[in-house]
């Protein structure tokens, strides 16, 4: 830990660098970064409120409400399997703290978010107004990057012995995406399906999403107890799978 | 004392029928193939080493013998089969120059993140960084992507960067032949001075450069110290072993 603290500026730097990287060169620059969300939400817009027409009341707001939190998890978690095999050659040839590297793959899709709010909410705020439950937000959003973050080191640390579980974890993801409420809100599935949803991690983060930021509500206390384990259990594993891992990197990259 | 190396031995699995993919292993698991073939390769048996502050140890061998394995074993990037290392303070390996490079960012950029992974704080490498790109004499294109370098000024300004880490020990692998004659001439003027500070672990298969250097030099052969001592006798003793070989 207090190694992390001595290297938090290469933290800086890496994240830093795959911003720019992503960014660079292109005729637009940083304004690409804005751009993306924005054109995602001009799409939705003109998809479900002029063409498919969902009866929802402000349907496109519920749905990015749950999408960009998701998209955050499967872009970190889809970088997380193949971080470490990356960057095989620093592992090699440099002593750093290893979950550095991981850590700075959550953080940069963090910063993806967080340039999509920074589209996301002035949009929000003239369609429907904000209301003071966002100032839960950055809250949530800590919260759901500690569970992702212990994901993200469970699945860079166990890609080392096993390569394919890159694919595994796409095609895994795509399911999920379905099995969680981002699209449809849970009312909508059968009383008897609950249960199932709830074992999946990601729908209490979404539906605290879609209460903050769609119904203007704080979480209730059971979800956040509920998140707060999830964090905790990921958190946990996660980062004892990698500790296990870790002495072997530099000679399995 | 700053370093010493108690007992050390690491061997490295060598894999006959290892397979990286889950696939490939659940299907051999399948077929009742439980245990995967795997053979041990012992890279450095029982290496004893002191390594006194302010002392400038060479370590010479043949390819394979456990040279660079043995610098990372210091460095701390591979962990020890048995035994163990001491080290008072801070290491820096170089084990390799420009590693980290990003070819798209420019000069000054790379500065920034190639010293941050030796642990350096923002703070410290501003200090440095004038001196790092005197020492380079690369500021007409400090503010170009490295990828328009040549292969010479991108090392040149590696090395510059290693210069400024300012470690307790170097740890050194043969990385001192880099740049035009001129640069060459100044890599090793800059060590000299270096030397009279820091303790450094220099690795190199450039005889003329350990005679020049070294206090003290070991011969790893086989992943053994076969000699040790005053560079002259120890770099006879190699090139006996060398022409009984033949
Ligand atoms: N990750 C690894 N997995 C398996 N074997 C390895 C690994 N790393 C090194 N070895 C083996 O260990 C031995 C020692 O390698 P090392 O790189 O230390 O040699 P060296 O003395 O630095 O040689 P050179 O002069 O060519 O640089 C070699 O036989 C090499 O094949
Ligand atoms: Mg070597």
């Amino acid at each position: 830990m207090k190694e992390l603290l001595n290297y938090r500026y290469l933290l800086f730097n890496l994240v830093y660098k795959q911003v720019k990287l992503k960014y660079r060169g292109s005729f637009l620059g940083f304004l690409w970064s804005l751009l993306n969300p924005l054109s995602m939400i001009i799409v939705y817009t003109v998809a479900f409120k002029y063409i498919i027409r969902i009866k929802m009341e402000n349907y496109v707001i519920f749905l990015l409400a749950g999408v960009l939190p998701w998209s955050f998890v499967v872009n970190s978690l889809n970088m997380a399997t193949s971080c470490i095999i990356d960057n095989g050659n620093l592992i090699k040839k440099v002593f750093f703290p290893r979950e550095i590297i991981p850590i700075s793959t959550v953080a940069f899709n963090l910063v993806q978010l967080l340039l999509a709010y920074i589209v996301f909410v002035p949009i929000l705020a003239y369609w429907k107004g904000l209301s003071l439950s966002l100032a839960f937000l950055p809250v949530l959003l800590f919260l759901h990057f500690l569970f992702t973050l212990g994901l993200s080191l469970l699945l860079s640390a166990v890609t080392i012995y096993f390569r394919d579980i890159k694919h595994l974890v796409e095609v895994l993801l795509m399911l999920a995406f379905w099995v969680t409420p981002i699209i449809y809100p849970l009312s909508m599935v059968p009383e008897r399906f609950h249960i199932l949803m709830w074992l999946n991690p990601m729908t209490v983060f979404t539906l605290a999403y879609q209460k903050l930021i769609y119904s203007g509500q704080f979480p209730a206390l059971p979800a956040i107890v509920i998140m707060l384990l999830w964090v905790i259990g990921a958190y946990v594993i996660g980062s004892k799978t990698f500790a296990w891992c870790r002495p072997k990197f530099a000679e399995e990259v | 004392m700053v370093a010493r190396i108690e007992g050390i031995s690491k061997y490295f699995f060598i894999r006959h029928n290892r397979s990286y993919f889950l696939k490939e292993r659940a299907i051999a698991l399948l077929k009742g193939n439980f245990r995967e073939k795997k053979e041990m390769f012992w890279a450095l048996r029982n290496i004893n080493l002191e390594v006194k502050r302010g002392e400038f140890l060479g370590l010479i061998g043949p390819n394979g013998s456990g040279k660079s394995t043995l610098l990372k074993l210091m460095a701390g990037i591979l962990s020890p089969s048995k035994g163990k290392i001491f080290i008072e303070g801070r290491v820096a390996p170089i084990i390799e120059l420009g590693v980290g490079f990003e070819p798209d960012l420019t000069g000054t950029e790379n500065i920034y993140l190639s010293a941050s992974l030796y642990g350096l704080t923002k703070k410290e490498i501003q200090m440095n960084y004038d001196e790092i790109v005197r020492f380079s004499e690369l500021e007409d294109f400090i503010d170009v992507p490295i990828k328009n370098y040549s292969t010479g000024m991108q090392m040149r300004l590696a090395f510059s960067i290693s210069l400024s880490i300012d470690p307790d020990i170097f740890l050194i692998d043969e990385i001192l032949a880099v740049g035009d004659e001129k640069f060459q001439a100044k890599c090793f003027e800059k060590m000299e001075e270096i030397k009279k500070k820091k303790t450094i672990v220099f690795v190199s298969h450039d005889m003329h450069a350990v005679k020049m250097m070294c206090d003290r030099v070991c011969l790893l052969v086989k992943g053994k110290i076969l000699d040790e001592g005053p560079p002259e006798k120890v770099i006879d003793s190699y090139h006996k072993l060398i022409a009984v070989e033949e």
